[in-house]
């Protein structure tokens, strides 16, 4: 996965959690939970487009496989409105996974 | 990109490159208007997302969220516009006939550059190195060409691109196609988040079930409405599809020109620039479409 890959796939993630977070109402008990991961997740997907660095190290590989493990648990249950609880907690895995590939490939931003 | 007959190629060679031709420009031209928009859906994102939690709209704030600087955003739409420059007076030169009509172009694109290069170094934007670090070969390529051009020496200008414009105009391509990627993330991005923004701003009313205004309901419901319109065209309008085609199809050229043009190679260049009309029409029409809705 290079630096391309990586910002579609948080794309990719994205758009799915918009269709989870559009389909519960503004006032569902998860909905702040779901926005506000979302909003990091933009940020950081933000920061990756808007920085150039070096998708060809070993850290950014290790990085990006933790990412990619996490977004395959991920892709389990964010279609699911009745999983919503185990789609938070993966949710906040990938932010983590994310916010480590940046602070290692961005560690001044 | 490169365009070459040497003027004397087969009959079968002039459409596959007039349709290279037309093709390039429905994808720079898309492309133009694509990356002209990224940042007004930027700015109407920041101004939704503002509304929707009741804050402060900040002009700082409001600048920060575009994906290109203005600066940035004029080069990469003068670099699309000298590459088109450029595949134009290449063809002037394939027609050995027009040698007048190449002069004069290639001192016109010959300022252009001059133009590009101080645009371009100027760029101070993180995420400007890969893009400037790909218009110097291009630029010192097309100068050498331009240079052969005002010399007279066509068969040499011709050669020069064939033999040395190949990586450089396809890593350019490359560049802005990644750039133009990467944008169209943001891009879905923000159109994404907008449609929860908008089903937000409808549920919100409905729920005061009767005591919601029935007219705002209407307009919030129509606002939906547009929105997922603008939604479903957005999925088929990145034109990066159209640039990976552009790079693929000015490789089938050179390389049909380094194998001495043979019959039997025409197929596949003929087979090359109907996939890269295909993917361009299909790009072109998509991008109109998001503009006019």
């Amino acid at each position: 996965m290079d630096r391309n890959d990586l910002i579609k796939l948080i794309g990719d993630i994205l758009t799915k959690l918009d269709v989870l977070r559009g389909s519960l109402l503004p006032d569902a008990p998860e909905r702040k939970d779901l926005d506000r991961l979302r909003s990091r997740l933009d940020l950081l997907q933000s920061e990756l487009v808007q920085n150039e660095f070096d998708d060809r190290t070993a850290d950014f590989k290790d990085a990006a496989a933790k990412i990619r493990s996490v977004n395959d648990d991920l892709r389990d249950t964010i279609g699911d409105i009745e999983k919503v609880a185990d789609t938070l907690d993966t949710l906040r895995r990938f932010v983590v996974a994310v916010d480590n590939l940046v602070s290692i490939v961005l560690p001044l931003v | 990109m490169v365009l070459f007959t040497f003027g004397c190629g087969p009959e079968g060679y002039r459409e596959p490159i007039t349709r290279f031709q037309a093709s390039s420009t429905v994808v720079i031209a898309s492309t133009r208007l694509y990356i002209t928009q990224l940042n007004q859906v930027e700015r109407n994102h920041y101004i939704s997302s503002r509304l929707d939690q009741r804050a402060q709209i900040k002009l700082n704030e409001l600048e920060e969220v575009q994906i290109f600087s203005h600066d940035g955003l004029k080069a990469r739409l003068d670099a699309l516009a000298q590459l088109a420059s450029y595949g134009d007076l290449l063809s002037k030169l394939a027609n050995s006939n027009a040698p007048e009509r190449a002069r004069a172009g290639a001192v016109g694109l010959g300022d252009a550059l001059k133009n590009l290069t101080t645009t371009v170094d100027g760029l101070t934007g993180a995420d400007d190195a890969a893009f400037k670090g790909a218009v110097g070969p291009v630029s010192k390529i097309i100068g050498a060409v331009i240079q052969l051009v005002l010399e007279q020496k066509i068969k040499d200008a011709l050669n020069k691109a064939i033999n040395d414009g190949e990586e450089p105009i396809n890593n350019l391509i490359a560049v802005i196609r990644s750039d133009i990627s990467n944008a169209y993330q943001r891009k879905r991005s923000s159109m994404s988040d907008m449609r929860v923004l908008f089903v937000d701003e409808y549920n919100r009313e409905m729920l005061k079930g009767a005591a919601a205004d029935a007219e705002k309901l209407k307009l919030f419901a129509d606002r939906i409405r547009a929105h997922e319109d603008q939604w479903e065209v957005f999925a088929t309008a990145n034109p990066a599809d159209g640039l990976d085609a552009m790079a693929a199809a000015h490789s089938a050229l050179v390389k049909y020109a380094k194998s001495g043009q043979k019959v039997t190679d025409l197929a596949s260049l003929v087979s090359a620039m109907e996939d890269f009309a295909a993917r361009a029409k299909i790009i072109g029409q998509a991008i109109q479409e998001l503009k006019e809705l």
